[in-house]
């Protein structure tokens, strides 16, 4: 069930709210969390009934090893094993649904061998809770949870907001919320919050993202067809991406965020201005902010992070983004755009190195010309490397960011004024405006007085947006085909 | 502000009333429009309409009268055959239509209604390659409403029904065009460039222009290589077995066609097979079928609008003798 659909919005959300206000309300708050579990079952089973079994025998088997892990008993090195069969469990239901096929064509390539193996529709939302349950595993494992509950474990991986496409939230933050029954007592900050936010996530994903798709949908197509871009198409097409792709999936966090609000859960931002990033390192502490966190805690840091000297820096550095491009999807120009941003911040890092070595480098760091200097080439790195995330072959995605570095160059798909000036008001809107968190804490800081204008306001804005929701067919968040 | 919901202060009740307040008018005033132009095909479009129709037993302008369950199913050789004013029948297809669109779309019409008598085109064209690209044009996923819970109750929302929904930004563009000023209108209208007129029939194409045109379209109509092995075809069977399932009065038709399109394909082993398997499908579900070329009526280039279709002349001449041949 898509977010942005009439199902969801006016007959699936109303009535999940209605159930968990009268399980709060009338009968036990502990109810409220089987009434949430059953609806989020219901929303997985909706989109993806035929995986609803894998879903609830992933779910099951990973408490499971989360108990014996957790065990008294059970000694450190029968800990590891464990750990390491939870992981492998995992990683194997990832690779069989999702990376089989790719696995099967390399080896074929490489090999010359004939394996057929067909891709299988993969489970709706799988790179996301398999994520989770890793780290639900790792963190049992090294003691960060240390009271186990079922119920609460159930309700946290399938908590239907974040449940297709995050944020990827922890164990630990979920389950002391849950404990505190938040659904008994929901506040008018809370409810407030959680229609800001769905108000914004709706408009940026129909009005704002389903638009400027089309024009990187042009230029990809005939770049994919064999067709080279024009300078300007290929800029115009890749920024229309970078837009899409922002205001789709910080589109659909704000929502997920929101709808949680709702029922008095808070989950972790994911977004933060990221196009305002003056390097790459702010960039990623911007971008994805808790699939970031996950790679650096269950990935960087256990390679060895930064404590093994610079060069095992770098090559971490580069495994990590390289296997988090892989994460989104199987195909190498996933993998292209992870090596791209691993070589961006090992760069970027290096500069930080030199730049704490060297005081020249140091003071052109820190001349005011530099700040908007660094923003740009940000800015830039950024844009030119969604060619690859965003092209559908090696060729096509060549061929865009071929054009994007010559400007004579390529044929015209027919983009002009208008769609600069649509793609370059989006830029102004990431760059200048504040962001989702910075617009909800301000409304909540507004004086009582001032609330109802804003909530007439949110509601033609809401309207407007589930007018465009409703032109646009209900266009599929980016993130569902991870 | 953290208060609890049930003693929030007056602005954010005030928050949450208005915002409430604004979203149910704006639902009330889509539902209320869209229920308005479904039944205008000048405002929505035909796909709107054709899905109204499943849901409301009325004569609608463009497809003809849903109250009856009589039934066209093909694509606009039908319907042009049987234009939308012949009395007594529903257009379920229109132009440019595929099998498991029409499929669909013939189940849902008849989950609630008795067929009476339906007629189905008997079609090559329908196991064309260009057709087989279209799949389903989408209609699997409309009608979730047209369930049982629902059509008991009477209740549905254009709102909610995707295929209907989908109108609502060119419908308020369209009634705010009314409200424009002139100079706006003027400025906003597309350029067009001036186009050749089209002839008013077949007969006035000269003869080779005429042998071009039709050998065009019968290549790109032709059936596809092993078409009985397609989904398209599965989905041409299964309407017909389940309108004879549904005990419909039940006739097969061959639409006329040009003599220069019946020349060209008259050796062609494409179309003579799919005609074949057609009227062996006919017969297995009992079905009758009828051979336009079988029928008492001398045709001329002059009741053609182009290669494959009858216009409003030959409509009215072919329309009824077809009827009766069918269901007399």
């Amino acid at each position: 069930m898509l977010f942005n659909s009439f199902d969801f919005l006016f007959l699936f959300l109303p009535l999940t709210l209605l159930c968990t206000y009268v399980a709060a309300r009338l009968l036990e708050p502990r109810l409220v969390i089987t009434v949430l579990i059953a609806a989020s079952l219901v929303f997985y089973a909706y989109s993806s009934i035929v995986y609803l079994g894998l879903f609830a025998v992933l779910m099951v088997a990973n408490y499971a090893l989360g108990l014996a892990i957790a065990s008294k008993r059970t000694q450190l090195p029968e800990k590891r094993l464990l750990l390491a069969l939870g992981c492998s469990l995992n990683l194997g239901v990832l690779a069989y649904f999702k990376y089989r096929a790719f696995l099967a064509a390399n080896l074929n390539d490489a090999f010359h061998l004939g394996f057929k193996l067909e891709s299988l529709i993969v489970p709706l939302g799988i790179s996301f809770f398999i994520f989770q349950k890793i780290a639900f595993l790792v963190d049992v494992y090294r003691g960060r949870i240390q009271r186990l509950n079922f119920q609460n474990y159930v309700l946290f991986v399938s908590f239907f907001p974040q449940l297709i496409a995050g944020p990827i939230v922890h164990y630990g933050e979920m389950q002391p919320q849950f404990d505190r029954n938040p659904w008994s007592n929901v506040a008018a900050s809370d409810v407030i919050r959680g229609i800001s936010f769905i108000t914004i996530g709706l408009f940026k994903k129909v009005a704002l993202a389903d638009n400027f798709s089309g024009y990187a949908e042009v230029v990809f197509k005939a770049a994919d067809g064999g067709m080279a871009p024009s300078f300007s198409d290929a800029w115009i097409g890749c920024v229309a991406f970078g837009l899409q792709i922002y205001f789709d999936f910080s589109g659909y966090t704000d929502i997920a965020i929101g709808l949680a609000a709702l029922f008095g859960i808070h989950l972790p931002v994911n977004f933060a201005s990221p196009y305002k990033a003056r390097s790459i390192i702010e960039f990623w502490r911007r971008w994805h902010i808790t699939l970031s966190r996950f790679l650096r805690d269950y990935l960087y840091i256990p390679l060895g992070g930064n404590r093994k000297g610079g060069t095992r820096r770098y090559a971490n550095l580069m495994i990590t983004m390289a296997l988090g491009g892989l994460w989104h999807g199987a195909a190498w120009t996933f993998v292209a755009w992870g090596v791209l941003h691993g070589t961006l911040l090992s760069l970027n890092h290096l500069w930080r190195h030199l730049c704490a070595k060297f005081v020249p480098l140091r003071q052109l760091s820190e001349h005011p010309a530099a700040r908007p200097a660094a923003w740009a080439l940000t800015f830039v790195a950024v844009m030119m490397s969604w060619a690859f995330f965003r092209a559908p072959s090696f060729a096509a995605a060549m061929k865009v960011s071929g054009a994007m570095l010559h400007v004579a160059s390529g044929t015209s798909a027919n983009l002009g004024w208008r769609e600069f000036l649509f793609v370059a008001g989006g830029v102004v809107w990431v760059v200048l405006l504040p962001n989702s968190q910075e617009v909800v804490h301000r409304i909540l800081a507004l004086p009582d007085r001032s609330l109802p204008l804003v909530g007439l306001g949110q509601g033609i804005v809401f309207a407007c947006s589930m007018y465009f929701m409703m032109a646009h067919q209900y266009e599929k968040f980016i993130y569902f085909m991870f | 502000m953290r208060n609890s919901f049930t003693s929030c202060s007056r602005g954010a009740a005030g928050f949450v009333g208005l915002f409430l307040a604004v979203v149910s008018a704006a639902l009330a005033f889509g539902e209320w429009e869209l229920r308005q132009s479904v039944y205008s095909d000048d405002e929505v479009g035909v796909v709107a309409s054709r899905i109204g129709a499943v849901y409301e037993r009325r004569v609608w302008p463009v497809l003809g009268d849903s109250r009856l369950g009589n039934a066209l199913v093909g694509d606009s050789q039908l319907y042009l055959a049987f234009r939308p004013d012949y009395p007594g029948f529903l257009h379920l297809g229109l132009s440019g239509e595929s099998t498991p669109m029409l499929e669909i779309l013939v189940k849902e019409y008849f989950k609630f209604r008795a067929p009476g008598r339906v007629i189905v085109e008997a079609g090559p064209q329908l196991f064309s390659q260009r057709r087989l690209d279209f799949g389903t044009l989408g209609y699997d996923r409309y009608f979730k409403q047209n369930n049982w819970v629902q059509h008991a109750l009477g209740i549905w929302s254009y709102m909610a029904e995707p295929g209907v929904s989908n109108n609502i930004g060119p419908l308020l563009q369209h009634k705010a065009a009314r409200y424009q000023p002139e100079w706006m209108t003027a400025a906003l209208a597309p350029a067009t460039a001036a186009e050749a007129p089209t002839p008013e029939h077949w007969g006035l194409y000269p003869l080779e222009e005429r042998l071009s045109y039709a050998r065009q379209r019968v290549a790109v109509q032709r059936p596809v290589d092993a078409f009985e092995q397609t989904s398209h075809f599965a989905a041409y069977r299964r309407t017909i077995e389940f309108l004879a399932e549904k005990k419909a009065t039940l006739c097969v038709l061959r639409t006329p066609l040009t003599e220069e399109y019946l020349q060209l394909i008259r050796d062609d082993p494409h179309y003579l097979q799919a005609y074949a398997a057609i009227q062996a499908l006919a017969k297995v579900n009992g079905a009758r079928y009828v051979d336009s070329q079988m029928l008492p009526i001398t045709y001329s280039p002059e009741n053609f609008d182009n290669q494959d279709h009858l216009n409003a002349r030959g409509g009215a001449l072919f329309a009824p003798v077809a009827e009766k041949a069918c269901f007399s």
